[in-house]
């Protein structure tokens, strides 16, 4: 296992498998340390005292509908997911799909050592205030595109500009699913070519949502990034 | 169901808007003022309702009712009509002492109504 120095939120170094050290660099957001939503914040009452762990992160994933966020969190995590899907109403305009995420879903991984507390957000863009809410205090993002959707650059210029606040201070991982689908024609090149005329930072990789080693890797991608202080947009 | 909803709606000044939408937040019908903006509604209704209705499956047991957010200017009333179905009320106080509150058995009792349109 690669070694890696990680700064969690409480910016204690911290090291995953012993890879190399973090550069000093103030902190993202210290509103994160406070904000009771966070996953490393203790309470202000006094009687849950617990403190911040140091190797624990929280990541968000986003994406379009239908890219695989909700599989790749219950493909991924070590406890029951936790979801809210509700009935698809409009099926067709959701790949026929017999449910949707309305608010969000939780699932939690360990990988390198460290906690990953894995938030995914709704993909239907009538709740992209709740993926506000989830990226409060995250450290990272990772981005799934479904490649087999109508127009995946659109899809990802959306949820690029969505993020451009939190990418300027965090990493991203664009993760393009479905990628071989048979009415799929973007080609990885043309993502790279997207993302770096737009700014953005952000790694792209090709991944299967309901291949654990996949979302391991795209994870991993993602700590590596987080480590090195990266951001996804210059 | 329209005119139950503008029936409850024009009953009382406080209530500022009054939803019927599906679980994932498509509005079906809405009887409200002009600002409320109807989408938002309704998917910020889905949105508390879903986890309103997974904490109390989990930490509780069996299904949910209704649920009420109460800030300083008013409360959201949220409840099941059906499966699939919610009753969303977005409702106003008028002063520091006016209960929000006070006005749950009026909806409810509308809810009641339109609930037995939906299994009709």
């Amino acid at each position: 296992m690669q070694n890696v120095m990680l700064r969690a939120s409480n910016y204690v170094p911290v090291n995953i498998g012993g890879l190399g050290s973090l550069s000093e660099k103030p902190p993202h957001d210290t509103a994160a340390m406070n904000d009771p939503g966070t996953v490393n914040g203790s309470s202000s009452t006094g009687v849950n005292n617990r403190q911040p762990a140091r190797n624990e992160l929280k990541i968000v994933i986003a994406g379009n509908v239908g890219s695989g966020k909700t599989t790749s969190i219950k493909t991924i995590s070590e406890i029951p997911y936790i979801g809210s899907e509700a009935k698809a109403t409009e099926r067709d305009a959701l790949h026929r799909k017999e449910t949707t995420t309305v608010s969000m879903e939780y699932g939690m991984a360990h990988i390198a050592n460290m906690k990953l507390h894995l938030y995914g957000t709704p993909g239907q863009r009538r709740f992209d205030f709740m993926a506000d809410i989830l990226c409060k205090g995250a450290h990272g993002m990772v981005v799934m595109i479904d490649n087999g959707c109508a127009n995946p650059l659109q899809e990802i210029d959306y949820f690029l500009r969505q993020h451009d606040h939190f990418l300027q201070r965090h990493p991203g991982i664009i993760a393009i699913t479905h990628f071989d689908d048979d009415d799929a024609d973007t080609n990885l090149l043309e993502y790279h070519a997207y993302v770096i005329q737009n700014g953005f930072t952000c790694p792209v990789m090709v991944a299967d949502a309901r291949n654990k080693d996949d979302m391991q890797k795209v994870l991993m991608r993602l700590l590596l990034q987080i480590a090195g202080s990266k951001t996804g947009k210059m | 169901m329209e005119s139950l909803l503008s029936t409850l709606n024009n009953a009382d000044n406080r209530i500022e808007g009054i939803t019927i939408l599906s679980t994932d937040g498509l509005v079906l019908a809405c009887s409200g003022q002009q600002t409320l903006d109807e989408d938002v509604l309704g998917a910020m209704g889905a949105a508390l309702f879903a986890i309103g209705s997974k904490s109390v499956g989990k930490l509780l047991g069996g299904t949910i009712k209704h649920i009420a957010v109460e800030g300083e200017q008013g409360q959201i009333l949220l409840s099941l009509l059906s499966d699939g179905c919610l009753l969303v009320s977005v409702i106003q106080s008028q002063n520091e002492e006016d209960s929000p509150a006070l006005l749950a058995p009026q909806i409810f009792a509308t809810k009641e109504k339109i609930a037995d349109l939906l299994i009709t």
